[in-house]
């Protein structure tokens, strides 16, 4: 889909090529991250892709043509582009910068407006309440929800993200992270991705490619990268316990167990009990009459007499089949308990994760290797 | 057209904003009288040189103010106009210039109510207006006319400058 061959970019005043000699083939539906210290030619690489840089020398092709031989304006509206600062235009609302691309390739009006609606059910903003907002009235993870929208306004088959969460805290850019994944996975456009950050490039990637000034040093899946860095400097990149880094690899939702059972919140203690023991568990899940997770009990918690609503104990946190065992590990971290439990997205529990799945997962890669 | 254009190249060229600015600043600190005076042998006496001294005065305010207001938009903004297939004039109309709407008024508030007072001045060349009373009144040792001239140019300022912020905040929003 995307093809870079021997392109070389060489700024005037600089003394070495920012880019050298950089050869990337990138399939369809691919997420290609590039990865690497800042000033090692990752987001220049970018920038040539849609013609905001030109390249010295090299050709790069986009759907098999050649790009130099597009108008660069018609070429960019079909490459959608996110950076980190968004940039949305302020003085427009939410859904007039959506509609930007679509406005500039004289889309009808209604078909936009649908397309504005759909776009933001897509990043999970409710179109009644955002379509006249403003950028300004919305939080830095909305904002970038925005952005990715607009990216994807006139169904671009191609995406450039130059560090689209790196603004983001460290919380509000894993939900992000976790949500572009399950879009990406229903709407398969080719990405070109950018970051400095190696466990984002993990998670992200169907394929990573290493940067070093100018210089591609590995370009392979996050799991080949992992199991068989090329060179120390990779090895550096990527830092410390490589079989954590792993974690970030895995999905909650291939390798949660099965949820326990869930009783309701206004039943007596008596039928937690009974729940208990019929199914040999050490777990209860309690859910709002809607189904939706509100605690757990223990054992211990079903032997006081009264309401489940009175004995459970209340879940800080869940996280979501799209998860990183990674995330699931920091929450049983910060939540302080040997598990963590997974609800889908309207919050009803689906599954749970305990350190047993993840010893499970770091093992069964441990076998591999 | 012209000032259009002008306000692109700054842009493109800063030197060149640099160079206009001071150029226009440089005329503004010339005393009013003084330039009247050097206009007349010029564009003699009455209207016509006190329509080009007051254009000379108005350059700097506007050119200014239009300059800031384009240069301090945020450069992501732009980018992400640039990146997503918007050509340089569809960003300077839909993005630069919305954006730059405000202190572009403001500059042109000021030069409006700068303008009104160095008007008044000009009929110190024969440009007739409200300035006659005030320069007769002098002449005369007219208190009552002095004040009537000045208060009535006051009030014209003051209103140009009201109508003005209401042209703004109609457009603005």
């Amino acid at each position: 889909m995307i093809k870079l061959e021997h392109v070389t970019k060489v700024y005037k005043k600089s003394e070495g090529p920012a880019v050298a000699d950089l050869n990337l083939h990138i399939g369809k539906g691919e997420v290609c991250v590039l990865v690497g210290p800042s000033g090692c030619g990752k987001t220049t690489t970018m920038k040539m892709i849609n013609r905001l840089i030109e390249p010295t020398s090299g050709t790069i092709f986009v759907d098999g043509q050649n790009i130099m031989d597009v108008n660069p304006i018609e070429l960019r509206r079909n490459i959608g582009y996110v950076i980190q600062e968004i940039g949305l235009f302020p003085h427009m609302t939410i859904a007039e910068n959506i509609a930007t691309v679509p406005l500039e390739k004289k889309w009808p009006r209604d078909k936009i407006r649908a397309r504005v609606d759909e776009l933001l059910q897509l990043v999970g903003l409710d179109p009644n309440i955002y379509r006249q907002r403003k950028p300004r009235d919305l939080s830095g993870g909305q904002r970038q929800r925005v952005g990715v929208a607009r990216a994807m306004a006139a169904d671009p088959p191609v995406l450039l993200m130059d560090e689209p969460f790196g603004a983001l805290d460290p919380i509000n850019r894993g939900k992000l992270q976790n949500e572009f994944l399950r879009i990406q996975k229903k709407i398969q456009k080719t990405i070109v991705f950018v970051t400095h950050d190696i466990d984002e490039a993990i998670k992200m990637g169907t394929k990573i490619a290493i940067m070093r000034q100018g210089k591609l040093v590995q370009y392979d899946t996050p799991e080949n990268i992992l199991n068989a860095p090329a060179s120390n400097f990779v090895i550096n990149l990527i830092g410390g316990n490589r079989t954590i880094k792993q974690l970030n690899l895995i999905r909650v939702g291939e390798m949660m167990k099965e949820a326990p059972p869930v009783v309701e919140l206004s039943a007596p203690t008596v039928k937690a009990r009974e729940l208990l023991a019929a199914r040999g568990k050490d777990l209860l899940f309690a859910v709002e009459k809607d189904g939706r997770l509100a605690g757990y009990l223990s054992p211990q918690n079903a032997r006081e007499e009264g309401q489940v609503a009175d004995v459970m104990q209340e879940i800080p946190n869940s996280i979501t089949p799209d998860a990183t065992l990674n995330d699931a590990l920091s929450e049983m971290l910060a939540f302080g308990k040997g598990f963590v439990c997974v609800v889908d997205e309207g919050g009803k529990p689906v599954g749970l994760v305990t350190l047993g799945t993840l010893m499970k997962a770091v093992g069964g890669n441990d076998n591999n290797s | 057209m012209f000032l259009h254009q002008g306000k692109i190249s700054f842009l493109w060229n800063d030197r060149a904003a640099r160079m206009i600015l001071a150029v226009t600043g440089t005329i503004m600190t010339i005393p009013s009288i003084a330039m009247f005076a050097f206009l007349i042998p010029l564009f003699g006496i009455g209207i016509a040189p006190a329509l080009v001294g007051l254009t000379l005065y108005c350059l700097l305010p506007i050119l200014r103010n239009t300059y800031t207001g384009l240069k301090n938009i945020d450069p992501a903004v732009l980018l992400a106009a640039q990146g997503m297939g918007m050509g340089e004039a569809k960003i300077l109309w839909r993005i630069k210039l919305p954006l730059a709407f405000m202190v572009i008024m403001a500059g042109i508030r000021t030069a409006v109510v700068m303008g009104v007072g160095i008007t008044a001045v000009a009929a110190y060349i024969g440009a007739g207006g409200l300035g006659q009373f005030i320069f007769r009144g002098i002449s005369r040792a007219n208190d009552k006319m002095v004040l009537t001239g000045a208060i009535f140019v006051a009030i014209l300022a003051i209103l140009l400058d009201y109508g003005l912020g209401w042209v703004e905040r109609k457009l603005g929003t």
